[in-house]
């Protein structure tokens, strides 16, 4: 409205937002925020149930119903035909126009022992995790980036005005993870999949400036990558059935996050224009000390960032130590499954 | 570990060592190296011939012709049930004994812009760099620390381990063979993904995010092996198990030449002034810090510096260096990564776009 401090990067007003893995969870709570900020939104998952349980929960919360539409499409975004469908269903749905933001939040995770892991699983999360958003993102910046696919709007769609303003810049979202940056006992099988997104959104990000530089009256893409806290919710249940207890042990005393209020601070993030969102404390901390060459916004920001980053690197000299200390003694009294002995 | 530690970590001298993508590169030239420390290999590939050429190559190499012995296998380790079969052979071939040191070395770059790159590309990019390591490791750890169960490819080496759980032996007393290494082939690209290598950084660094937890999870089963009680499940198995992952940057090697058909330009521009080494000396320089302990080993000043400044949840080798120097790298980033941001910018405004490869 007019700040000067700070400008809305990521504004969701009249616009289309695609989201994935939106039934429950963070997700979900994405959605019914982005809707109270005037979007219209096209929610995916599998279950067509839960889907449509959520759109009601999603456009109750609409800020002009009359205008705004919402739609969900019942699809397995981790194989690639899907994500096309799902995309070209969407811009079949959104008058011809491919949506301005896509955000993708499905993924599960599985956090047993790396040799206890059997093996289809592994596949499993890279799909749902990883590919899921390689998937996305090819679709959908074809779309974007490709006028000879016939899916891009003809740049004359965005009239030049005397002052020149560009469009304003479509937005990409992926999911990642404290295990991103840290992985540790019971994440072997999830927490690559959980990295290679933050390597992907790294390097897509810095190939979207060639394409941004290329062509100046094109909305320019903005690739993200959130990364939210431990949150209570579904997946977590499911999680914890096969979590080992030594794993419990490590992340006892995590900062646990309510799904909105995980969802408001990622949109905080996003709005505030940054890359890789961290969503708790600890995860902003980590951030900042393992930016390396990611996208930070500006020389003073980057430079508080290092300042604090040398600080958390020290302190994580310690934790890294402890936690490493911690399962060693587990092993020495509890032996190598990494349960507690049942009575 | 420290600065005066002179101890070798990794002796290979008379110990068997299974190496995949073992047949050129960075791959022929640890061969090679090991073979002239005294080491016996297997070498695993796809290709019958240059696997046969590679064998005359590294077997020529043995400081102990007579004693030491090479083999080598072809098999594509892409599949779960072809690491399997790899080490079962290599364990028949090594007198029924598991090799001691596995090194998952075989992978390939494709690198290209994200939207030039096919589906199909970025799933084999997985499949050849992430999965052929993780079905290895997942096979060899699983046979090396529960030696008794059925698993197990070695069936000597159960015996024993049973006979000395029976016995009750408090960890005081039980009998510790040497450590058991198994090293991943990551990439100096985990650190910082750029531009042009999008997929393939992607499973590097999946890699190394797998050596940082596998490296966690390994205390648990090397403390189990200390622990007092016996009534903690399986027997442990008699060593320790390390994992340790290599970061080499460019090398010149077959795989590299063949990068040069589909990298980007933006991509070269990028890695122009990054220092480059021979299969030689990058392999030397991945065992030379084997040989001082080291879990994250970089093999160049360049790979040095990116590890530092990346080093997040990983253990620390040196915790003063990777700190003091981390710091002073995590400062360099704040000029670095804007440049390159503006070098791949500045490539776009003066080509335009890229034109579509499909």
């Amino acid at each position: 409205m007019g700040s000067f401090i700070s400008k809305n990067e990521f504004p969701v007003e009249g616009r289309t937002v695609l989201i994935t893995g939106a039934s429950k969870g963070l997700g979900l709570e994405a959605a019914r925020q982005l809707a109270e900020k005037g979007a219209s939104v096209i929610i995916v998952a599998r279950g067509e149930d839960s889907l449509k349980k959520a759109i009601a929960y999603i456009s109750k919360s609409a800020r002009s119903p009359d205008i705004q539409r919402f739609h969900f499409i019942s699809a397995d975004v981790s194989t690639a035909p899907e994500c096309v469908r799902v995309l070209t269903e969407t811009i079949e749905w959104n008058g011809g126009s491919p949506p301005d933001i896509v955000w993708c939040c499905s993924g599960s995770a599985h956090p047993t022992l790396f040799i206890d892991t059997p093996l289809d699983q592994f596949q499993i999360m890279m799909d749902s995790n990883y590919f899921s958003c390689v998937y996305m993102a090819h679709t959908v910046l074809n779309a974007w980036l490709r006028p000879s696919t016939g899916l891009e709007q003809p740049e004359s769609d965005f009239p030049q005005t005397a002052r020149s303003i560009p469009p304003p810049a479509r937005h990409i979202i992926f999911t990642g993870s404290f295990v991103s940056f840290y992985s540790f006992t019971g994440y072997t099988s999830y927490s690559p999949s959980k990295a290679a997104i933050r390597a992907l959104s790294d390097s897509l990000s810095q190939e979207m400036n060639l394409y941004a530089a290329a062509h100046p009256t094109l909305p320019r893409v903005r690739v993200h990558t959130v990364f939210p806290a431990t949150m209570p919710t579904q997946s977590l249940e499911d999680e914890n059935r096969v979590k080992t207890d030594l794993t419990k042990s490590l992340e006892e005393g995590d900062q646990i996050l309510q799904p909105d209020e995980c969802a408001r601070r990622a949109i905080r993030g996003l709005e505030n224009g940054d890359e890789l969102i961290p969503t708790s404390t600890i995860i902003r901390l980590v951030l900042t000390s393992v930016l390396g060459g990611s996208v930070r916004g500006g020389f003073w920001r980057g430079l508080a960032n290092t300042l604090l980053g040398w600080v958390v690197m020290v302190v994580m000299i310690f934790i890294r130590w402890e936690m490493d200390t911690k399962v060693r003694n587990w092993g020495r009294k509890y032996g190598s499954s990494g349960m507690l002995k049942k009575e | 570990m420290g600065f005066f530690s002179r101890k070798n970590h990794f002796p290979v001298d008379g110990k068997t060592v299974l190496l995949t993508g073992g047949s050129q590169g960075m791959g022929r030239g640890l061969g090679k190296l090991l073979a002239q420390k005294g080491a016996n290999v297997i070498i695993v590939a796809r290709d019958v011939k240059k696997l046969q050429a590679a064998l005359e190559y590294i077997s020529a190499a043995a400081a102990k012709p007579k004693t030491q012995r090479f083999h080598c296998i072809s098999a594509d380790l892409t599949s779960a049930a072809e690491n399997v079969r790899v080490l079962t052979e290599a364990t028949a071939w090594n007198n029924g004994q598991m090799p001691e040191i596995v090194w998952a070395n075989a992978g390939a770059s494709h690198p290209a812009l994200f939207l030039d790159t096919s589906i199909e590309t970025m799933r084999q990019q997985m499949e050849v760099n992430y999965w052929a390591a993780t079905y290895l490791a997942h096979a060899t750890l699983k046979a090396w620390l529960y030696p008794s169960t059925k698993t197990s490819t070695s069936s000597s080496s159960s015996t024993t381990t049973s006979s000395a759980a029976a016995a009750g032996a408090s960890s005081a007393k039980r009998p510790a063979l040497p450590t058991r290494h198994f090293i991943l082939t990551s990439s100096s690209i985990a650190f910082c993904n750029v531009a042009g290598y999008g997929a393939y950084g992607a499973a590097k660094a999946g890699l190394r995010s797998l050596a940082d937890s596998l490296r966690s999870e390994l205390n648990l089963y090397n403390g189990a092996r200390r622990s007092s009680s016996t009534a903690t499940g399986p027997p442990p198995a008699p060593y320790d198990v390390q994992i340790h992952a290599i970061y080499p940057g460019t090398i010149l090697s077959p795989g590299h030449e063949n990068e040069q058909k589909t990298k980007h330009a933006v991509t070269t521009l990028l890695e122009e002034s990054d220092p480059r080494q021979s299969e030689d000396e990058v392999a030397g320089a991945a065992v030379r810090g084997l040989e001082r302990g080291e879990y994250m080993v970089a093999t160049n000043w360049l790979g040095q510096l990116m590890r530092v400044a990346a080093m997040q949840g990983s253990p620390r080798d040196n915790v003063v260096w990777d700190t003091v120097v981390g710091g002073v790298a995590n400062l360099a980033w704040l000029f670095i990564g804007p440049d390159m941001e503006a070098k791949v910018w500045n490539w776009g405004k003066k080509n335009g776009m890229p034109k579509p490869t499909w």
